[in-house]
């Protein structure tokens, strides 16, 4: 026990310190003092000591009390936790064993677990192998009763039942045969036999359906062919029971190629269509051939299926390929196209001298020709469609339905079909375009372009010679209607063969003509100038030297030169119409992407060929305008400086009620307009009302520059100007406003009281004429203007800023 | 349409089989068909590039190069702003036909076409018939604008190629475009005297064609 151990350590530890202690202190003293009484603080020590001791007593007996309290509880706890303790282990230790067995019980079920999923997997074996032998037992009975049917059926000519013997044959699992290998012979024995009779059976059964196909193909019983084809792909041999087939129907195609090229070589059944008889031929060809396949198709469509419908489409080209050599060459030879070509690339190529091709084709034979291309394109373009048609359906039915591989993942699925359609697309590609007919038709195709390009050249050409002014009324001539209506009908004529490429190759072809020829034509014309009574002096003398009658020649020139105007004006108008109709014309045709855009990016063409001939039209009014308009506007302003500005009020009064110069000045002006207002295309006008617009604002621009004003002078000038910008509204509308607007910041400068006020306008109208047309005035023009107003100090003017 | 600043009509031609459409598909798609089979009349491409901040729009009319579409494809060329001539460096003869192409462009294009020459299939490495060097010789005696070796296979300088033409052209129409304002503003500030203007005038019309002609 502890506690005796503390208690005797107490007891003699501690005091025995202290005595030293008190030793080491008492020791000098007893010395060196030894006279000394030390009763009194011995008996005092010995008191307090004595106190000590009793207060020690006392400590320890509450110590040993209070250790003895503690003790005795101590115990008690003791007691009780090592009771818990115990208690604790005797529940560990039922724990302990529940443990034990549920682990063993564990142990038990995985073991039972095991057996079990061991039994369930080997029963599945058991079933596939099950499965596997009824499949077998069931292909072995079926080749049983096949090999027992076949001859009867083959003998009977019943070759449906035969054919199908051998298809349920030929799709037997392999497994099947290999059985024939092993083990007891009696058994492995009928199925040999089986086996034999059967691929005997099978070799005799494909050689009678093919002499029997070959015999009805012979003989042309349709019938019975369509009866027999039908079993090839049962014996799996398709690809003989087609060349079998297509022979027949390479016949039927040979008969109708040859009946139709003898209607052809006889001339045609119909005069009136004598020039497009090459065309009709192949249309009636086609018209026959789609009827052929249309009549055939379904039985093969059945039973070969799609890809095979591709690749019998194939052997049918060849003779279809045929035909078309031939028509091709009549064609050639009958319509001298090869030798027509050579002239037509001469003429358009400039390859000769114009005086060398004096064989030069007549326009409306190679018109005829060229429509008759596309004629023959149309219908093979719409043979083509058919062929597509025909095809495509096939393939869009075939793949959702898929061959009901549902584990199969969607994606390899799609991957799977993407290919078989991109290879189909390649084989419908070859076929469509890279057959002879298809080759052969882009390289008519390309002649045709040529031809119409020549066809195009010489019209227009013709057309600029017997160009004439239909009325007197008119205000253009033939031209115009004329390059229109060719471009017009060979466009159209290049839409209808069908080809895309035809279509952009004629309109690249047509906006150059526009381009050269005509825009040529009508440059030459304005650039001659107009003719007025200002330039007449030199006109006539050059017109006196070619021996003209002098006025006659004069006016001749001027009506030329605004008949070029008019037309390039009335051209450009046309030729955008052309363009907007061909693009609604176009918009209900059902076109892959690539080719809209090539036909839309093409049309701008159309569009920008106008715009050149609007911005010759303008330059022409431009020439106009200065030999007629300029200087008459120049000699009327002329009179304006010569008024006074340094005005009174009361000049202003009297000049309300008489106008000094404007409204005589605009008379003046207006006479000008209206004797050529019926000489020009409206658009031409509206072009010569601007630049009169801004002619006359740069006039009195200038004439009031050498003007000096007052705050009257202003006021009078600020009602001219209102006068200005009335009459041209009037005239011109409200583009004409702009057109002034320079003119107007003047004025409004000049109308102000002081030159804070002026600058306050000026900012205000840089502020407000931002992002217009109208440039603002800079600030030294600012200071010019102000300059003006004689009664503004020239000092306080050179400072604003 | 979209906001474009300038619209470029850029022309493909050579022999069949140089690798014309791959270029091109190489270039607005970035894929490389193979086993691409001969183009069939003309084929024709959008694609929109950036030169400096302007966007430009190009048109790519992409020509066959068969015998049986010449006629088709002549015609493009008159409007073209850029022919891209095209040879096959792993053979010889597509390199031998280019002085009769030349000559088609010289008789149906316009004069101030941009011309550029490329040597396509450069991948082909040792099969190479026609050295770069030769390339250049030709491109540099007949006054191309621009000579470039290239590969649709490996994207080697396709890019590079169209950039080229894009931004040559637009430097060029930028310029065409400034000299007309220069041409105008002329004329309206001496307009008030008479004789010399009228030239001035003329002058800046006549730009003004020419500058139509090639925007066409």
């Amino acid at each position: 026990m502890p506690e005796p151990i503390l208690h005797s350590k107490f007891l003699s530890g501690l005091p025995a310190g202290r005595k030293n202690g008190v030793r080491h202190g008492e020791k000098p003293e007893k010395v060196g003092e030894k006279q000394f009484d030390f009763t009194r603080k011995i008996r005092e020590l010995r008191l307090e000591l004595e106190i000590k001791k009793r207060e020690e007593e006392r400590i320890e007996k509450d110590i040993a009390i209070i250790l003895e309290e503690n003790t005795i509880d101590g115990g008690e706890q003791n007691r009780s936790f090592g009771l818990a303790v115990t208690r604790l282990n005797n529940h560990m230790l039922v724990v302990e064993n529940s443990a034990k067995q549920l682990t063993s019980a564990l142990k038990n079920i995985s073991v039972l677990a095991d057996t079990i999923s061991g039994r369930v997997s080997a029963l599945d074996v058991a079933k596939t192998r099950v499965v596997g032998c009824l499949q077998l037992a069931g292909d072995m009975r079926d080749l049983g009763v096949c090999a027992e049917g076949i001859d009867d059926a083959i003998r009977s000519e019943d070759f449906e039942t035969a054919s199908q013997h051998i298809h349920r044959f030929l799709t037997l699992d392999q497994a099947v045969f290999q059985i024939r290998e092993f083990k007891q012979k009696d058994a492995t024995d009928s199925i040999r036999h089986s086996y034999e009779v059967l691929s005997s059976a099978k070799e005799r059964l494909s050689k009678i359906l093919k002499s029997r196909l070959t015999e009805s193909v012979q003989k042309g019983d349709v019938a019975e062919m369509q009866r027999f084809i039908k079993m090839f792909p049962l014996i799996h041999e398709p690809d003989e029971g087609l060349q079998r087939y297509s022979v027949f129907l390479n016949q039927k195609i040979d008969k109708l190629a040859e009946d139709n090229l003898a209607i052809m070589k006889a001339g045609g059944t119909d005069d009136n269509r004598r020039n497009v008889l090459y065309a009709d031929t192949l249309f009636m060809f086609f018209e026959g051939v789609a009827e052929i396949i249309e009549s055939n198709l379904p039985v093969l469509e059945h039973s070969y299926g799609l890809e095979k419908l591709l690749d019998f489409m194939f052997i049918l080209q060849a003779r279809i390929d045929e035909f078309f050599r031939r028509l091709h060459e009549e064609f050639d030879t009958r319509r001298r196209l090869s030798h027509f070509n050579r002239l037509v690339d001469d003429v358009i190529h400039q390859k000769k001298a114009a005086e060398a091709v004096e064989d030069a084709p007549d326009p409306m034979e190679i018109d005829a020709i060229a429509s008759e291309i596309c004629m023959m394109n149309t219908s093979a373009e719409m043979y083509w469609r058919f062929v597509s048609r025909r095809i495509g359906k096939n393939e869009v039915i075939r793949s959702p339905s898929g061959d009901g591989d549902d584990e199969e993942n969607e994606e390899a699925r799609q991957e799977r079909h993407r290919l078989r359609k991109e290879a189909k697309e390649q084989k419908m590609d070859q076929l469509l375009n890279r057959s002879r007919v298809g080759t052969k038709m882009q390289e008519l195709i390309g002649n045709y372009c040529l031809l119409e390009h020549f066809y195009m050249l010489k019209s227009v050409q013709k057309a600029i010679k017997s160009d004439v002014k239909e009325d007197a009324g008119g205000l253009t001539s033939s031209i115009v209607d004329d390059v229109v209506f060719i471009i017009r009908k060979s466009i159209r004529r290049a839409a209808g063969s069908g080809n895309v490429d035809s279509v952009c190759a004629t309109i690249n072809n047509a906006t150059a003509l526009i381009d050269t020829v005509v825009h040529g034509h009508l440059r030459q014309s304005i650039q001659q100038g107009y003719v007025t009574s200002s330039n007449f002096a030199s006109e006539a003398f050059t017109a006196y030297q070619q021996g003209k009658p002098v006025k006659e020649a004069a006016d001749a020139q001027k009506e030329q030169f605004l008949l070029a105007l008019n037309n390039s004006a009335k051209l450009s108008e046309l030729l955008i119409e052309l363009q907007k109709g061909l693009i609604t014309e176009w918009a209900g045709v059902k076109r892959p992407d690539v080719e809209k855009n090539k036909l839309e990016h093409s049309t701008t063409q159309i569009e920008e060929s106008a715009k050149k001939l609007a911005s010759l039209a303008k330059h022409g009014v431009e020439e106009l305008f200065k030999s007629a308009f300029k200087n008459k506007i120049k000699q009327g302003a002329d009179p304006y400086q010569e008024i006074d500005r340094q005005m009174t009020m009361q000049d202003v009064e009297y000049y309300e009620a008489h106008d000094p110069f404007m409204e005589q000045f605009l008379a003046q002006i207006d006479r000008l307009l209206v004797e050529n207002e019926p000489l020009l295309f409206a658009d031409n006008y509206q072009t010569l009302l601007l630049l009169t617009s801004s002619e006359i604002a740069r006039q009195i621009e200038q004439s009031l520059a050498k003007c000096q004003f007052n705050r009257y002078g202003a006021l009078q000038l600020d009602r001219e100007y209102r006068q200005i910008c009335a009459y041209l509204t009037n005239v011109a509308g409200w583009s004409a406003r702009e057109k002034v607007g320079r003119l107007g910041q003047i004025v409004s400068l000049l109308n102000v009281e002081t030159i804070d006020e002026a600058m306050e306008v000026w900012h205000n109208s840089k502020a407000m004429t931002s992002s217009a047309t109208i440039r603002t005035l800079t600030l030294p023009e600012v200071r010019k203007v102000l300059a003006l107003r004689a009664d503004f100090p020239t000092v306080a003017i050179k400072s604003i800023e | 349409m979209e906001d474009y600043k300038y619209l470029f009509k850029v022309v493909l031609v050579g022999n069949a089989g140089v690798g014309k459409t791959c270029l091109v598909r190489k270039f607005t798609q970035g894929i490389f068909p193979p086993g691409q089979s001969a183009t069939i009349g003309v084929d024709f491409m959008i694609k929109t590039v950036k030169v400096g901040n302007d966007k430009i729009k190009l048109q790519i009319w992409d020509t066959a190069g068969q015998e049986r579409f010449r006629s088709i494809t002549q015609s493009y060329y008159r409007s073209a702003h850029a022919i891209v001539l095209v040879y096959d460096v792993s053979c010889q003869p597509s390199f031998d036909c280019l002085p009769e192409w030349l000559g088609e462009i010289e008789s149906y294009a316009n004069r101030r076409v941009l011309k550029i020459l490329v040597g396509n299939k450069v991948d082909k490495g040792d099969e190479r018939e026609v050295p770069e060097r030769i390339g250049r010789d030709f491109s540099d005696v007949n006054q191309f604008d621009y000579f470039l070796e290239t590969s649709a296979l490996d994207a080697t300088n396709v890019d590079q190629l169209f950039e080229q033409v894009a931004t040559r052209l637009t430097n060029d129409m930028k310029l065409t475009d400034e000299r007309v304002h220069q041409f105008r503003a002329d004329a309206t500030n001496s307009s008030s005297s008479t004789g010399g203007p009228i030239k001035l005038i003329d002058r800046a019309q006549t730009q003004l064609n020419s500058c139509c002609t090639r925007q066409s």
